[in-house]
């Protein structure tokens, strides 16, 4: 099982999910709604040992159309 | 927001006498008198960010800050995001401080609630962050 965690660059949690599709549709929401601090945003993936697995999805990358 | 086991809440757990919590920070600084270190410390409120996710619904999540219990997980995560911080704080956390956590996220996350400065006392040592 993994874990879906967004952080922002303060380091603190703002949402997380067990679910991908449910954490980037989180993502895309902050992003739509903070354009200017997208890179302030990243999604990254845990494993069950607690480890980060895959690279982290910035904020930045999420394409957001209006 | 999920927590990490049982029903989506938080249970936010105080130290009890003679408890200490250990736990990992990442952190923006490594001297213990520059204020980004404190403002490394802070929660999302404090620092003046308004509530995004699930910070709507919990305040507590808001009000916290983010910690792991494992070194090696919060090294790996200032690899994975490097806007996190260069740096990982140990911090030993003790009774009688205001101290509260919970198990949030992933395996190993903590959300952690306390005063900046006594957070910052609460570093023993800080580390460059590394995979």
């Amino acid at each position: 099982m993994a874990y879906y965690v967004i952080l922002h660059s303060t380091g603190n949690l703002v949402d997380s999910f067990d679910r991908e599709d449910e954490a980037r549709a989180a993502l895309e929401a902050i992003v739509h709604q903070d354009a200017g601090e997208a890179d302030e945003y990243a999604l990254l993936t845990y494993g069950d040992d607690g480890h980060p697995i895959g690279a982290a999805v910035l904020g930045a990358d999420i394409g957001v159309h209006a | 927001m999920r927590t990490t086991y049982g029903p989506p809440q938080v249970a936010a757990y105080e130290l009890r006498p003679g408890e200490r919590l250990i736990c990992w920070r990442i952190v923006r600084s490594e001297h213990r008198d520059d204020p980004v270190l404190l403002s490394s410390l802070r929660s999302n409120f404090e620092l003046g960010l308004g509530p995004r996710a699930a910070e709507r619904t919990s305040r507590l999540i808001h009000l916290g800050v983010s910690a792991y219990l494992n070194e090696q997980s919060a090294h790996e995560t200032a690899e994975k995001f490097h806007k996190l911080g260069d740096w990982v704080a140990r911090l030993e956390m003790e009774h009688g401080n205001g101290f509260n956590y919970a198990h949030t996220g992933s395996r190993w996350h903590l959300t952690i609630w306390g005063d900046a400065i006594k957070l910052s006392d609460s570093v023993v040592d800080i580390s460059p962050a590394r995979a």
